[in-house]
């Protein structure tokens, strides 16, 4: 129990600096000390504005994102007993990408494009559960086939939408699609479905730990599977759908961060819920933030940086545990 | 030694199917503590999904499965896990986990909702460890074990969970003579010490023969032949249930069958 605790702990320390680091980068130069007593002793004016109105939302949203992303990936997981399934493997973000790209191909302002990618997130969340449960069982594969097959669906729509819309709206649609926190909404309802979640996944971290055996395996242990099995689609779903919601599909997050973790011997639930909350949201901080910053004031898709950031660290993590371990 | 004749496990008129096959007709058994049950069967006779409807992952076409005298459909999956335990055939493990996260699995039915293993769990599971061998492989990945390493790490687990009916799905698969031996020998300890009821899916005759004391023989399509040794082990039964000649060789430890 002594090493997930310290991990988690190292995390926190991540997590605090990356935050940090976040709110202390930018075109406006603020010091340290500036930035300190604009979080503590707030008083009007420009570095007060900088910190509190422009940096802080866009942080919080990054990390709740991050955060949820990584959540869902981990229990999506779970659901599927496979180590390559991501939030987005079961069409829910192709759901929500059409109806964002719909908005915005429409010309319509950002209340609508959030309220529409969130409905056709929730449309595709329905629609694949539906299906998947059809005449008979519900399998982990059948649910995968299904999500996989609806998936592609929306990726066909997309591709229509991208190469039948007006060019003006292009840009905005390809950076929608590849993730962009520059207009975050309000991240308040986020991080309330976030904490939530994170408290059901830790509560139920032995029984997923057992789940992920294999259904029959969990049922023998005493696991009432299908409602379990109902809580974990339904919250990855919705965690996805928030996710997408608040700043477009981010790859790579919820995909790597849980194996990022497994690989660093977090393999218990219990512990692996929080730790990917806390590294899924430091990452994606970390990546917003060098989006912002690198080619200033030229703004960089979050999503390129994830995984510019994700891919190496993910490359030796693996590469080391190979050594290590001899697997 | 047995311990005191007690009803653990009772079937009455269970039927099972699988669609279009009938893979029992109205079976009554009942198991006492201290018994050791041997299905024995061809291939697809149906003694995993009988094993699956006796464990209620299954439910029966008719009839009922009693565990003390409750049926099974009364209780809750937690409450039929603290008394009843399975060895599956095949094991999953998609993710990384270590020996010693694996076996404490089975602690899951005796923990509270929001309770952590204790020092008493991870005692048990150091016990079960040592009786298949594996003492020294606790920090070990679980993907790295071998075919019949994974299998004891799948038996210590059903130890560790500590039910009164324990159903084995093939347990001596993949093990060497010498843990065959030693397990079975464990078990057979464990049943008539703690008065615990073993049934179990062994398709090497000799070896059922030499540890149960019942045998559940299916012959295909519904019908069965339950008893004890003396009852049920005959030529003509045994050649039916495998569809094989056998000859029977007497030695120091009971009848042998070697294949005709």
């Amino acid at each position: 129990m002594a090493r997930p605790l310290t991990l988690l702990l190292l995390l926190c320390v991540l997590c605090g600096g990356s935050l940090a680091f976040a709110l202390h980068t930018g075109s406006v130069t603020i010091t340290w000390s500036q930035l300190w007593s604009a979080l503590w002793n707030p008083a009007p004016g420009m570095i007060h504005d900088v910190v509190l109105r422009i940096r802080l939302p866009r942080v919080v949203a990054a990390f709740v994102t991050g955060g949820m992303l990584a959540l869902a990936g981990a229990l999506m997981q779970v659901l599927l007993r496979n180590p390559l399934a991501d939030p987005y493997i079961l069409g829910i973000s192709g759901g929500a990408a059409v109806g964002a790209l719909g908005s915005l191909m429409l010309g319509l302002g950002t209340t609508w494009i959030t309220g529409s990618a969130f409905i056709g997130a929730l449309v595709s969340m329905l629609l694949v559960f539906g299906l998947a449960h059809g005449r008979g069982g519900w399998t982990p594969n059948r649910l995968l086939l299904t999500g996989v097959v609806v998936a592609a669906g929306w990726g066909a729509v997309i591709g229509l939408l991208l190469t039948t819309g007006p060019d003006q709206t292009l840009r905005g649609m390809v950076f929608w699609l590849m993730g962009d926190l520059s207009n975050p909404g309000r991240p308040t309802l986020g991080f309330l479905v976030l904490l939530v979640g994170l408290a059901i996944a830790v509560t139920q971290g032995r029984a997923l730990n057992i789940l992920s055996r294999g259904e029959m395996q969990a049922a023998a242990l005493g696991l009432s599977v299908a409602p379990l099995r109902l809580t974990v689609y339904g919250l990855a779903s919705l965690l996805t759908a928030m996710a997408v919601t608040l700043a477009g599909s981010i790859g790579f997050v919820g995909l790597v961060v849980p194996h990022m973790l497994r690989l660093l011997g977090i393999r218990d639930h219990r512990w692996l819920a929080p730790a990917a909350v806390l590294l899924g949201g430091s990452l994606l901080v970390l990546a917003d933030t060098l989006a912002r910053s690198l080619l200033a004031p030229r703004q960089l898709p979050v999503g390129v940086l994830t995984a510019f950031i994700g891919v190496p660290v993910f490359l030796f993590l693996l590469h080391r545990s190979r050594a290590v371990h001899g697997q | 030694m047995k311990p005191e004749p007690k009803t653990l496990l009772e079937t009455h008129q269970l039927c099972v199917d699988v669609p279009g096959k009938a893979l029992c007709r109205n079976l009554n058994i009942s198991v006492q503590a201290g018994d050791i049950w041997c299905v024995l069967g061809r291939n697809g006779v149906g003694k995993t999904t009988l094993l699956h409807t006796l464990a209620g992952l299954r439910e029966p076409t008719g009839g009922s499965v009693c565990l003390a005298q409750t049926p099974l459909s009364q209780l809750s999956r937690n409450t039929i896990a603290r008394t009843l335990g399975i060895l599956f055939q095949d094991h999953y493990d998609p993710f990384p986990a270590t020996v010693m996260e694996t076996v404490l699995i089975g602690r899951h039915p005796h923990l509270g909702a929001w309770g952590w293993e204790g020092p008493e769990d991870y005692q048990l599971a150091d016990t079960a460890l040592d009786v298949v061998g594996l003492n020294g492989f606790k920090q070990r990945n679980v993907a790295t074990l071998s075919g019949g390493e994974r299998r004891r790490l799948g038996i210590a687990t059903l130890l560790v969970q500590q039910p009164s009916v324990y159903l084995w799905d093939e347990p001596t698969n993949h093990l060497d003579l010498h843990h065959q031996m030693q397990i079975l020998e464990h078990l057979r300890d464990n049943a008539h010490k703690d008065g615990t009821a073993h049934i179990m899916v062994i398709h090497d005759l000799n070896l059922a023969v030499r540890f149960a004391d019942h045998f559940l023989l299916l012959l295909g399509g519904g019908d069965y032949y339950a008893g004890t040794g003396p009852e049920v082990l005959r030529q003509d039964l045994l050649e039916r249930v495998f569809g094989h000649v056998l000859v029977p060789i007497k030695g120091a430890t009971g009848t042998a069958w070697l294949a005709g």
